[in-house]
C-alpha cells in the first residue's frame, strides 16, 4: 500500500512542528516544565508569553534589554529552587548570585546590582541562613556586584525545601555591540568556554542517592570578567552568547540554530569534558551535553575572530579551557549535528524530559 | 533529605529517604536510553565477599552490594559483569574490550 | 586513556567500514536486524551507521521490553499500588510508560506510593523493611533481568518474608523474534544478536535462525566497534553462502549461557501459554509468570486486578514497523496522532523503537554525513 507522504513531506512536516510556537495543552504543571527543555519551552511560549505579550519580552533571551533615557540597560531575574542546598564547589546562595550576574555578562552587560527575595521553610537553622547569605555576600564581591535590596518571605514547614531564593540584576552596556541571534551567521565559530556538565553531575552525586564517589564539583562562577575581556578583543565580531545551564549546551546550540535559522555543527572530541564527568555520566546514564552548567557560556563569533576570542577567554581564570567545538552552517536549518568522537554522526535536539530536576 | 510533597493529599511526615520521583529518568530517553530495554550491565570488581554476596566497586570509584551467587564463586579481585544488582557472568579477563581477534566458537 | 577507548576509535572504524563494502553484492539491498536496545543507542550515539555503505540498513527490531507491555497490564500496577498498604516498586524505566489512564508517575503524583528501585533486591529490603505493608516489585525485562528477579523470589522464600510478591511481566526474546520471522512479510537478511541477553541464555537458542530460516545471527558486544566487526561477519557469512550462529562479543558471552541463572529461571518462573505484545499481538509461550512452587509470591494471585486488555488503536502499525515491511514514516499515524509526546505503539513509546528514532534524529540519520570540523 503506497505511503500516504514521501518520506521528504513527513520530514518537511516535522520541522514545521517544530518551528511552530509551541501550544501549551497539560492540564498540570510537572517537573518537566521546570527542566529547561522542551516543556520549559511549550510553558514559556506557549502559556506565559501570550498573556504578557510586549516587545521587550519577545526575543526571551538571557536578559531583557531596555533603553533608559538613552543609557542601555540589561535587566534580568532568575528563580534557584536547587536541591540540595549546599554540595561539592557551592551553595545555593553562590549560585542564585552567579546565575543572574552571568545572565547580564551573556547579554554583554557589566553587572551593577542585584536584589535578592528569600523564601524560607519554617525551620530552617539559622546557622544555614547564615552560611548562605555569607556565601551570597562573597559571590557578590568576587562577581563585581552588590546586592542592593531584597525581600524575606517565611512559609510553613513543608511548604518549600528548606529555602528559595529568586535574584534579579541590573547591568549596564557601554559599548556598541549588538548581541542576539539574528547576528549568528553560517560561517561563525562557536567556543565553550570551558569544561561541560561538572555542575549537573555534582548536584546528582550530592543527592545521594547512588553509591558514586567521584571528584567533581559544580562550576559556579562569575563571568563577567572574561566577557569583558571576549567583547574588547572582538568587538561587533562576537555575534551572540548564551550561558549553558538547564538543558546543557545541546539546548543552547539547538536555541540559537532554530532563532537565527542556520545550521550548528561540533566535534565531540573538541568539547571540553573532564574524566570524571564522562564517567559519571555513564554510569548515571546522562550525557554531559545536556547537563546543566553555572559557569560557562557558548559564543558565536565570526570565523576570522575566532583567535582573538580563544585567547581572550583563556586569559581569564573562568576560561582556562575554552575551545572552538564547532561551526555554523547554512545546512540544516534549525538544526544541530554533531561528529560523534566515532567518527560518525549524531543528531543534537534540545533537552525532551527532565533527567535532572531542580538542577538550579 | 526533605520529603517533596506530591500533591494536598499527601501529608505523611516519614522522612526516609524514599528515592523521590525527581530522579526518574525519562522513559527510554532520546539521550539516556533506557536501562533495561538497553540491556544495560557493568563489569565491577570485587573488593569483598560475604557469604552470597560481594561488595563491588566499577572503574569510577562507586561501590554496591552484588548477588553473586550465579555465578562460581569469586574473590577479591575478580571481575563480574552484574545487571540489577546480580553478577550475571564472571569475566575471564577485565571486561573491556580487547583486540578483535576471532568469532564464535 | 581508557581502553574501551579503543574500541569507540575512527580509524579502525573506517577500515573496517571500508572491508565491509567489498563485501556487498552490487545492486543487492541488506537489512540486518537488531533485537537489542543497547544496540539501538550505540547505533545513534556513536553514529554506526555512517560507517556502513548506503546498501547496508540497520533495521531496529522489538528491543524494549518495557515499551511492550500492554497498557493493561500497567493498569493492573497502578491498580494494586493504589491500594491502602502497598507500596510498588520497579525500575525507573517503567514510571513513564502510559497506560489506559496515566502512568506510575501520574498515579505516584495522584498519591499512590511507588518507588523507583535499581534491583528486586532493594525491593526485598523495602518489604523487610517495612513489615506492615505489602511490597510488590513490578517485574520487567529480558532474560537478563529474569535472574535477578528469580534470584529475589529464592531469597524471599529462605527468608521467609511474606510481605512481598512480584507481578511478573518479563518476556523472552526467542518468541518475538520467530514472530517476525514466521511473518510471510519477511525481509531481513541477518540478525545482530542480544548481548547481555546471551550471556544468560547463551548462543544455543538462536540455531534455529540460522539452521530453518537461513538467517546468520552474530552476537554483537555494545562497543561501536563490536558493531561493526559483528556486521563484517554477518557479510562475511553472506558472501560465502554460510548460515550459522557466531560470536563477537566472546569476552563476555559463553556459547552455553549461565546455567545456574538458567536453572533458578526455571525452578521460579513458568512459560505463560500466551502473553501480548503491544505491537505485536498476542505471542505463545513468550512470557514468564511464578511458577506454582512459589504461587505464595504471585501479585497476581495475592491482589484482584482488573486484568483489561485495552488494545491499541486500529491505526497502530508498529507490527509492520517491526518486521522491518514498512518505514517509520510510511505508517498512517507517524508525525500526527503518534508523536514520541503522544505515542500510540511500541515503536515510539520507547526511543529505542523505529518511529521515536526517526523522529528525533530525521532525515539526517539515514544519510551518510560526513562532517570535517
Amino acid at each position: 500500500m503506497p505511503a500516504q507522504f514521501t518520506e521528504h513531506e513527513v520530514g518537511e512536516r516535522i520541522e514545521a512542528m517544530r518551528r511552530r510556537r509551541p501550544r501549551f495543552i497539560d492540564e498540570r504543571i510537572t517537573m518537566a516544565h521546570g527542566a529547561g527543555g522542551k516543556a520549559s519551552r511549550a510553558l514559556v511560549e506557549g502559556l506565559i508569553v501570550p498573556l504578557l505579550e510586549n516587545e521587550t519580552l519577545a526575543p526571551l533571551s538571557d536578559a531583557a534589554l531596555l533603553n533608559v533615557g538613552g543609557v542601555r540597560l540589561a535587566f534580568t531575574t532568575d528563580g534557584f529552587v536547587v536541591r540540595p542546598i549546599r554540595f561539592p564547589g557551592g551553595s545555593i546562595g553562590e549560585l542564585a548570585v552567579n546565575g543572574t550576574v552571568n545572565d547580564l555578562a551573556v547579554s554583554g552587560a557589566r553587572p551593577v546590582a542585584l536584589s535578592a527575595a528569600l523564601i524560607l521553610e519554617e525551620g530552617l537553622p539559622a546557622e544555614t541562613l547564615r552560611e548562605e547569605i555569607k556565601a551570597m555576600g562573597d559571590a557578590a564581591t568576587a562577581g563585581g556586584v552588590s546586592v542592593s535590596t531584597g525581600d524575606t518571605k517565611v512559609v510553613e514547614r513543608g511548604s518549600c525545601d528548606s529555602m528559595y531564593i529568586v535574584t534579579t540584576g541590573i547591568g549596564v552596556i557601554d559599548h556598541d555591540v549588538i548581541l542576539t541571534p539574528q547576528r549568528v551567521r553560517p560561517g561563525d565559530k562557536v567556543l565553550v568556554s570551558g569544561t561541560i556538565g561538572d555542575h549537573g553531575v555534582a548536584i546528582m552525586l550530592a543527592r545521594g542517592e547512588l553509591d558514586i564517589e567521584a571528584d567533581v564539583s559544580s562550576d559556579t562562577q562569575p563571568l563577567w570578567s572574561m566577557v569583558d575581556r571576549l567583547i574588547a578583543a572582538c568587538g561587533s565580531q562576537l555575534h551572540c552568547m548564551r550561558d549553558a545551564t538547564r538543558g546543557g549546551v545541546a539546548t543552547v546550540l539547538n536555541e540559537i540554530a532554530l532563532a537565527a535559522e542556520v545550521g550548528v555543527v561540533i566535534a565531540e572530541d573538541r568539547v571540553p569534558m573532564r574524566p570524571e564527568v564522562i564517567g559519571a555520566g555513564e554510569i548515571l546514564g546522562i550525557d554531559p551535553l545536556w547537563v546543566a552548567n553555572e559557569g560557562k557560556l557558548v559564543a558565536f563569533v565570526a570565523a576570522e575572530a575566532a583567535g582573538a576570542a580563544l585567547a581572550a577567554m583563556r586569559s581569564d581564570p573562568a576560561g582556562v579551557q575554552a575551545a572552538i567545538i564547532g561551526e555554523v552552517r547554512e545546512e540544516p536549518p534549525g538544526r544541530v549535528l554533531s561528529k560523534t568522537t566515532f567518527g560518525g554522526h549524531r543528531m543534537i535536539d534540545m533537552l525532551v524530559g527532565d533527567p535532572l530536576p531542580r538542577i538550579c | 533529605m526533605s520529603l517533596v510533597p506530591m500533591s494536598p493529599v499527601q501529608i505523611s511526615i516519614d522522612r526516609s529517604p524514599r528515592v523521590s520521583f525527581d530522579s526518574v529518568p525519562e522513559v527510554c530517553s532520546v539521550v539516556e536510553g533506557c536501562i533495561t530495554c538497553g540491556d544495560v550491565a557493568v563489569p565491577l570488581t570485587v573488593i569483598t565477599t560475604d557469604g552470597s554476596d560481594a561488595r563491588c566497586r566499577d572503574d569510577q570509584g562507586r561501590e554496591e552490594m552484588v548477588a553473586v551467587e550465579l555465578i562460581d564463586p569469586v574473590v577479591p579481585g575478580d571481575r563480574v559483569l552484574v545487571h540489577a544488582g546480580v553478577a550475571i557472568e564472571k569475566l575471564a579477563g577485565d571486561g573491556l574490550p580487547q583486540p578483535a581477534t576471532g568469532s564464535g566458537e | 586513556m581508557r581502553f574501551v577507548d579503543e574500541f569507540r576509535n575512527a580509524d579502525l572504524a573506517e577500515v573496517l567500514g571500508v572491508e565491509i563494502t567489498a563485501l556487498c553484492e552490487p545492486g543487492r539491498h541488506y537489512k540486518i536486524m537488531e533485537v537489542c536496545g543497547g544496540h539501538t543507542h550505540t547505533i545513534y550515539r556513536y553514529g554506526v551507521q555512517d560507517h556502513l555503505p548506503e546498501s547496508i540498513e540497520l533495521v531496529h527490531g522489538p528491543g524494549c521490553p518495557v515499551c511492550v507491555i500492554p497498557m493493561g497490564r500497567v493498569d493492573d500496577g497502578i491498580a494494586i499500588a493504589k491500594r491502602d498498604g502497598v507500596i510498588l516498586t520497579c525500575f525507573g524505566d517503567m514510571m513513564r510508560v502510559p497506560g489506559g489512564d496515566g502512568s506510575f508517575l501520574d498515579a505516584n503524583a495522584a498519591g499512590a506510593d511507588i518507588r523507583m528501585v535499581y534491583s528486586p533486591l532493594d525491593a526485598l529490603r523495602i518489604a523487610r523493611e517495612n513489615p506492615t505493608k505489602q511490597v510488590v516489585f513490578y517485574a520487567i525485562g529480558f532474560e537478563t533481568t529474569a535472574p535477578s528477579t528469580a534470584l529475589t523470589v529464592l531469597r524471599a522464600k529462605q527468608l521467609g518474608v511474606e510481605n512481598f510478591s512480584v507481578f511478573c511481566n518479563h518476556v523472552t526474546i526467542i518468541p518475538a523474534i520467530k514472530a517476525i520471522l514466521d511473518s510471510p512479510d519477511l525481509r531481513l537478511d541477518a540478525f545482530l544478536g542480544p548481548g547481555h541477553v546471551s550471556t544468560v541464555i547463551g548462543c544455543r537458542p538462536y540455531d534455529f535462525i540460522s539452521r530453518q530460516h537461513g538467517k546468520p545471527l552474530v552476537c554483537a558486544g555494545f562497543e561501536p566497534l563490536d558493531l561493526l566487526q559483528s556486521v563484517y561477519m554477518i557479510m562475511k557469512q553472506l558472501k560465502e553462502g554460510r548460515s550459522e550462529v557466531e560470536n563477537q562479543y566472546g569476552r563476555v558471552v559463553d556459547w552455553d549461557g549461565n546455567p545456574r541463572a538458567l536453572a533458578i529461571m526455571n525452578d521460579v518462573f513458568a512459560l505463560r501459554p500466551f502473553f501480548e505484545w503491544r505491537g505485536l499481538g498476542s505471542i505463545a509461550h513468550s512470557a514468564l509468570q511464578l511458577s506454582d512452587r512459589y504461587a505464595d509470591f504471585d501479585a497476581e494471585l495475592r491482589f484482584d486486578v482488573p486484568g483489561v486488555r485495552v488494545a491499541d488503536p486500529k491505526a497502530c502499525q508498529c507490527g509492520e514497523v517491526l518486521k522491518g515491511v514498512l518505514k517509520p514514516w510510511e505508517c498512517k499515524v507517524f508525525g500526527t496522532a503518534c508523536t514520541p509526546e503522544t505515542p500510540i505503539g511500541t515503536c515510539m513509546v520507547s526511543s529505542e523503537g523505529a518511529c521515536a528514532a526517526y523522529y528525533n534524529y530525521g532525515q539526517y540519520a539515514k544519510q551518510r554525513i560526513h562532517l570535517e570540523v
